[in-house]
Formats: structure tokens, sequence, C-alpha cells
């Protein structure tokens, strides 16, 4: 038995490619290297929670405390984060990867006002996030991994189209976003629950679990298999591989902020949610923290202005430095900023 | 998604195995914020019929953690189970025995050797068969059976820690006094070896019998 684990394990590194595109394809990341970026996708299901203004306040503070940061917007469809980052018309950005106009995904960012900090936009591509074809997504995915830079953030889209799901799981330890509003509430557990059971289906499509439930999996269209479901059929037919399952689970970790905070809401909801995440999920739950609703926030993005530089003594920028503390890779780059064309 | 099921009561209301009834009341009342159809907290987390089987679970866990004579049964059960230690108890959570009948009681090897020698009686050879013969095995079929072979409640509490109590409750059919299934069945597996009967036979004819006892009465 030890034996099949340890091959098991091994079986999980390495990259698989596959040929043709459709939602039971996966794409598998090879283990981070040492000089990998770290990567943040921000996430949520929900549109309008603040997944961009999010993602761009913590790449200009990370830039500010000097790690190299590249903001992609993969909200295809739904861009809006050069808005946020003060960049009235960005140029091509993603599609000219796409399309291969430019080979490296490094020479589409483009510099922002704030240094260390580059932007790949994805406003002209002509294809929403559910388009994006099996190889082109691939493709993205690993040339984002070998970006060079320390730091990477995804703002995704809303929804949870498997493709979104794809980028959010590019990282061990993805972040998402909700407000303290019960349907924000609802679609990030909606959220949750997809990319659980997309990394669910992933450990079992790639090791050496029981046909019938490796079956289950290839499935693609039975969309009403649940990861209860799932953990059922390990259960029934392969008690053996349950372990390793709940082990592989539990590498998924998930991090999350509650945004546009108010003085009405509850300030212990977060610790709250977290606390029965970890109860009933595999997975372990961290509460980053909660960000202050702020009426002058709208006010800032229409002067082009990062909210968190403008106005650094309010209690929201307090609330993102403090979640920056957490998130900023550990090591601060000492060499020069990233390469942009 | 993991529920409670296999969290003891203890573990359900996150409360230590010493919590006095204002600790029980203040972890319920918090689960009920947290698990109630109205929570922010766990909104739209689970189905409705996950909530269900979880605030029903969180229920029993108040109604027994705050009654005396239930929690005590309770955390014997655990203890004998070899779910907590006794010493995490800082409660008193046996009431004394009952007077044994008998001042010294035979021990286990004897009951054993006792069990075996009355079982070749002609009467109670019949008896077992009987018993062990139907589909339905009532408390009172193992009261019946326990006490033609001469052996008191207080004896299969010796060997096997079930709380006398306890024993009672399955002898009497007790349905809302009585231990969790898995518990339960535990339980009725040890008294089964010690009456020398089928387990297997016992637990699933008691089981059938208290499903059956537990419906509504009919008109
Ligand atoms: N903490 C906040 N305080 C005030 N307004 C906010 C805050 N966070 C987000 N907003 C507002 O919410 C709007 C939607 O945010 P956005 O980042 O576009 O959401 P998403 O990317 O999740 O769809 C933004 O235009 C911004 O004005
Ligand atoms: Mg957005």
């Amino acid at each position: 038995m030890m034996a099949l684990f340890a091959q098991c394990r091994g079986m999980c590194r390495g990259i698989t490619l596959r040929g043709a595109c459709g939602a039971r394809e996966f794409v598998t990341i090879a283990p981070q290297l040492k000089n990998m970026p770290v990567i943040i996708p921000i996430g949520g299901g929900k549109g309008g929670v603040g997944k961009s203004f999010i993602s761009a306040n913590l790449g200009a503070l990370m830039a500010k405390r000097g790690h190299r940061v590249i903001l992609i917007d993969l909200d295809l469809g739904g861009s809006n984060l050069h808005t946020l980052l003060g960049i009235k018309s960005p140029p091509g950005g993603l599609d000219r990867f796409l399309d291969k106009t430019e080979n490296r995904l490094e020479q589409v960012a483009v510099p922002t006002h704030i240094s260390n900090l580059s932007f790949i936009s994805s406003l002209h591509c002509s294809m929403e996030i559910a388009n994006l074809y099996h190889a082109q997504k691939v493709k993205l995915i690993h040339a984002i991994l070998r970006l060079p830079c320390d730091c990477i953030l995804l703002d995704l889209g809303a929804g949870t189209h498997f493709n979104t799901l794809d980028f959010f799981l590019t990282s061990e330890a993805g972040v998402f976003v909700c407000t303290p509003e019960p349907t924000a509430i609802e679609n990030a557990f909606r959220f949750i629950k997809a990319a659980y059971l997309r990394k669910l289906k992933q450990i079992i499509s790639r090791n050496a679990f029981h046909k019938i439930v490796k079956d289950a999996v290839q499935d693609g269209g039975n969309q009403a298999l649940r990861y209860t479901d799932l953990v059922d059929l390990v259960l029934k037919y392969d008690p053996g591989m349950e372990m390793f399952l709940r082990d592989s689970i539990r590498r998924l970790q998930f991090r999350f902020i509650l945004n546009q905070f108010r003085k009405s809401t509850d300030s212990t909801l977060g610790e709250k949610i977290k606390t029965v995440c970890n109860r009933h999920f595999y997975s372990p739950f961290e509460f980053l923290g909660q960000i202050d609703f702020d009426e002058r926030v709208t006010d800032s993005i229409l002067s082009k202005n990062l909210f968190t530089l403008q106005y650094p003594e309010s209690k929201t920028a307090i609330d993102f430095r403090a979640i920056v503390d957490q998130l900023a890779p550990k090591r601060v780059a000492s060499h020069t900023m990233v390469q942009v064309r | 998604m993991k529920t409670f099921e296999n969290q003891n009561y203890y573990e359900i209301l996150k409360l230590p195995f010493d919590a006095d009834a204002v600790a029980v009341q203040r972890a319920y009342r918090e689960a009920l914020e947290i698990y109630g159809e109205n929570s922010l907290v766990t909104y739209e987390l689970f189905s409705d019929e996950q909530r269900g089987d979880l605030l029903q679970a969180i229920d029993e866990a108040y109604h027994t953690l705050m009654d005396e004579d239930k929690r005590a049964t309770y955390n014997q059960m655990l203890i004998h189970s070899g779910l907590a230690d006794p010493s995490l108890f800082a409660r008193k959570t046996e009431k004394p025995a009952a007077a044994p009948a008998r001042p010294a009681p035979v021990k286990h090897r004897d009951l054993q050797a006792w069990v075996k020698q009355k079982s070749k009686e002609e009467p109670i050879k019949q008896l077992i068969s009987e018993t062990m013969g139907k589909d339905l095995v009532a408390g009172d079929d193992l009261k019946r059976l326990r006490e033609a072979l001469g052996i008191e409640i207080s004896e299969i509490y010796e060997v096997t820690r079930i709380s006398a109590s306890t024993l009672r409750n399955i002898e009497a059919n007790q349905v809302n006094n009585l231990p969790a299934e898995v518990f339960l069945k535990s339980f009725l597996k040890s008294l089964a070896q010690i009456l020398q009967v089928d387990p297997q036979r016992t637990v699933d004819g008691y089981l059938k019998y208290i499903a059956l006892a537990r419906r509504p009465p009919r008109k």
C-alpha cells in the first residue's frame, strides 16, 4: 500500500498536455521551481465584489515594496483592470500573445505609472473566457509560470467556467473575494465548490484510481456529479485510495478577503466563515482580512488614481497593507525592473 | 464535504468534556447562529438536507449535554468505546452503580463458563433458539434470556462497562434514551457475547425492532 501511495504521488509531477479541448481536459502544472514567480489568482464567483479593485491595489502595494509584479486581466469579455490602473486605452495584450503576434508573454506586458508594476490587458481579446481553446489555455498557463518577475496577480472574471477555475488552480493557495451579502457569499461558496470539485477530478484523473472512479470523472456530460459523490465513489470502489485523495485535496488551500465591509457588518463574519469551511471541507481555509468600504473609491477611479496610494491613511488602505503583509513573496527582489517591450 | 458524522456531542458543540450548563447553552446558541437557515456565514453552503442533518445533530448534542442523566450515560458510553479518557471528565460521570444483588459478582471467565453450562439446559436451549429464530429481537427477549441464565445487570456492567442505566434502557426498549446507533450496535454485540448468542442476529433483530417501535402508533 505504501509503495502504491508513493508511486501515485510521483505521478502527480510533470506536465501533461492533452490535445482535445473540453471540460474534462485538465492542465497539469509542474511543481513550482525555485525561481518561479508566486502566482496569486483573485477569483470569487460574483461580479462587482471588487476582484479587479483588489488586484490593482494589491499589485501596486506589492510593487511599492520592491517586488516585480505583473497584473494580468483574465476577465476576457469583461476586462476593466486597465481602468482601475488609470490606463485609458491599453495597447494589445493577451490577444497579441494568443494570436502569435508575439512569442513571449512578457513582450505584451506594459509598464504602469508605478515602477515595478506591469500589466497585461485582455481588452482586445475577441473571445470570452469560455471560448478559449484548451491548447491556448495550456500555452498561456505555461507562459504565465515562466514570466520573469516575483509575483503575478490574476484578475479573474465572475462565474465558475472551467477555464476560470483552471487559472484559479494555477496556485495551490488562490484567493477569493466576497462581500458580506447573501448573494456574494452564495456565489463564493459555489465558486469554492466548483474549484474543489475540479481539483478532486484532476487528482483522480492523474492518479491510479479504480476504473469506475476514473470513468465517473471522465464523463464530462455528467454535470450532476458533485464532490460528495466522488468521495463516495472512492470510498466504495477504491477505499485504499481514500487517504491519498484526502491528502491531495488537503494541499489545495483557499484564502479569502471580505471586501466592502461596513460598520454594520458583523466583525466576526470572516473568522466564522473560515471556521465553518475548515470544518466541512478537506482543504484548509485562511481568512486574509476585511477591507473597508470607502465612498471615495469611485471618485478615485474616475480621477485615474489608485485608491490606496491616493489615501494611504484611510482604513481601507490600512486593511490592504495588512493583507499585503500576508500575501507578498517573502524575498524582496534585488534585480532590475521586469523587461517590458 | 465533511459532516458531523464521526463527531461526538462535545466535538459538535466544540466543548470540553467538563463544560458546564452555561457553556453548553452558549455553544448551542453559537452553533445555531452559524448553522441556522438564515445565517449569512453558511448561506447556501449546504443543501436543505445537509443543513437539516447538521441542525438535528446540534439539537441532539444540546439536549443530551443539558440533561444530567442522559449526559452521564453518554459519557459512560464514550469511555466504554474508548473515545474518551475517564480522566477528562472532571464531573462525576457515573452514578454509583446499584448495589449488586450478589455480594461478590462472578468474574468474566466464571460468567462465560456459567453461561456455557446453563445454555445446555433444555428449557434455556429452547428459549435461545426461539429468540434467535425471530426476525425481531426486543429488549424483553434479551431480558428474559438474561434472567433465565441467572445473570445480573451489574455483572454485565462489570465485564462490559456498559452503564446499568443503558442496559436497562436497552432491555426496556426505551427508544428515546438509547445511545447513538454506532454505540448501540457495539453494546448489543458485547451483550450477545455474554449471553452467547449470535451477535449479528441480535444487532439486526434489535435494530429492526426499535425501528418499528419508533414509528408513531397507528390508530
Ligand atoms: N472597498 C471598496 N469600497 C468602495 N467601493 C468599492 C470597494 N471595492 C470595490 N468597490 C467598487 O465596486 C466596483 C466593482 O468592483 P470591481 O473590482 O470591478 O469588481 P469585480 O472585479 O469583482 O467585478 C468598483 O467599481 C468599485 O467602485
Ligand atoms: Mg473585474
